[in-house]
């Protein structure tokens, strides 16, 4: 257990806070996305729909969460060989791939810090809609990072890896049901 | 099957390729013990080879297995032995050495604080201490080929892969590489691939040659030259009167010598005539290049004929 604790903290080390703590630049582009949409939509709808726009915020990271572990999983395999060097090694199959899905939850924290910031300032949820809402970020997340790694297994190009990964990140939390209660 | 290294018609069809063969039966059973070098030309199988031994790809029939313990029934068991660096395997852009060796150390299942001080040391080694935190797209080609060493010299494995380590490095650096490769197969079983038949003849205890899949040659450098006709080469510059050759091959080197394989007294009684004539040349035993080069040649040959 102890081993494979150590094993799911590599594998978050080098997705994510390696990164963050070498290019602090990076933690800026994981806000950008959820927090355009939410000014596009509080600006819209002249402040009306910021509860709504700050939900599909959450819903729009999560998701991206999940699926830029596409992106990283084949990056790391195809360009790196990291994964070819893993399987090699004591490393089991369910700590690698653990840890490279929570370093994906980690990569946003900072987007889902002004996110939790502002749902405390406008949304003011009980504590029933906080459980329901994490619930549904946490399926969220699930099934985006299910859908994340059935695709790196079959991409071999980072190029293409990438381009799915926005395609279907975009697809996902910027159509319905994410802004639903707008439209 | 015993300790050793042990392949028993070992085959490797991938399912995209129809019915080519990547490894086509081969067979070996050597000692697992200092440094066993494959070379083969593109797309002999060599990495095939390597990622079917380190347990990365599982092979379409035959068995294999290291120090008795099969690459593929008792995998979970092995990867506790092995370590692979792969060939085109690159280093992270956004790690430093540091935070390379110590994160693959957390994956073999060391704690932190072991990790940490065991990357500095094994950097150390290489060479690299001042530059273990920094970033490695700051590194040049040889330091950041070190660094990939070093992740997996600092684990406890003693069976490790290196698939064409050195490919690519200017002579400088790959010299180095090869320095410490020596150093490291004292005490530990290093398989690894190259183009560089030099280096493999300088270093390797056994070579084993793959050709389209097959293993064609396999032992010492002196097991391989014994299995040839000719074990003996004359060198001379291009253009002088050659004397009739009795016993032997005379081909155009690459130099654009003309080279005489043949055998020792023939070799010796060449090398006095050319004496007597002035010119100049130089004699030696064949040359792991001549051993592959034959080796290939022999096998086309006989191909073609079938």
């Amino acid at each position: 257990m102890r081993s494979w604790a150590r094993q799911v903290l590599a594998s978050i080390l080098v997705n994510s806070v390696y990164e963050m703590k070498n290019y602090p630049v990076v933690l800026l582009n994981t806000v950008l996305s959820p927090l355009s949409f939410l000014i596009v939509i509080t600006f819209v709808s002249k402040g009306q729909l910021i509860g709504e726009a700050i939900e599909g915020g959450f819903i729009m990271s999560m998701f991206q969460s999940g699926m830029s572990l596409q992106g990283d999983l084949s990056h790391l395999k195809n360009d790196f060989k990291l994964q070819d060097m893993v399987v090699s090694s004591p490393t089991t199959p369910s700590a690698y791939v653990t840890g490279m899905a929570l370093a994906e939850v980690i990569y946003s924290i900072p987007a889902l810090a002004v996110l939790a910031v502002l749902a405390a300032v406008y949304i003011h949820p009980g504590p029933f809609e906080t459980f329901e809402l994490l619930g549904v970020f946490f399926l969220m997340f699930l099934a985006s990072v299910t859908l994340g790694f059935t695709l790196s297994t079959f991409s071999s190009d980072i190029v293409q890896s990438f381009a799915f990964s926005r395609l279907i990140s975009t697809l996902f939390s910027t159509l319905p049901p994410v802004y639903y209660p707008i439209t | 099957m015993g300790n050793g290294l042990y392949c028993d018609s070992l085959t490797k069809v991938y399912s995209n390729s129809g019915s080519k063969k990547a490894l086509d039966a081969v067979s070996l059973d050597i000692p697992s013990e200092g440094i066993f070098s494959l070379i083969g030309m593109n797309g002999a199988g060599k990495t095939t080879l390597v990622r079917i031994l380190a347990t990365q790809l599982e092979p379409t029939s035959g068995a294999a297995a290291i120090d008795g313990l099969d690459v593929v029934k008792d995998a979970r068991k092995l990867r506790e032995r092995i370590a692979c660096v792969p060939q085109e395997a690159r280093t992270v852009p956004w790690m430093t050495p540091k935070q390379t060796v110590l994160s693959y150390l957390l994956w073999r299942g060391l704690g932190y604080g072991e990790a940490s001080s065991r990357a500095t040391e094994t950097l150390a080694k290489v060479g690299l201490e001042s530059q273990v935190n920094t970033l490695n797209r700051r590194l040049s080609g040889g330091m950041k080929r070190k660094v990939l060493v070093a992740t997996v010299l600092s684990s406890d494995a003693d069976i490790i892969f290196l698939d064409e380590p050195t490919t690519g490095l200017d002579p400088i650096s790959r010299q180095g590489i090869w320095k410490f490769l020596e150093g490291l197969a004292e005490d530990r079983f290093l398989i690894l691939t190259t183009h560089y038949l030099e280096e493999a003849e300088e270093m390797a205890k056994i070579t084993g040659i793959l050709h389209k899949g097959k293993m064609i040659g396999v032992g010492t450098l002196e097991k391989l030259r014994s299995d040839l006709k000719y074990q003996y080469s004359v060198m001379a510059t291009s253009g002088p009167e050659l004397p009739t050759v009795r016993d032997g091959i005379v081909t155009r080197a690459r130099s654009g010598q003309t080279q005489i394989l043949t055998n020792e007294s023939e070799a010796y009684g060449i090398s006095r005539l050319f004496l007597e004539k002035g010119i100049k040349f130089s004699m030696s035993k064949i040359s792991l290049e001549d051993v592959f080069f034959h080796l290939v040649y022999r096998t086309d040959s006989e191909a073609q004929s079938a």
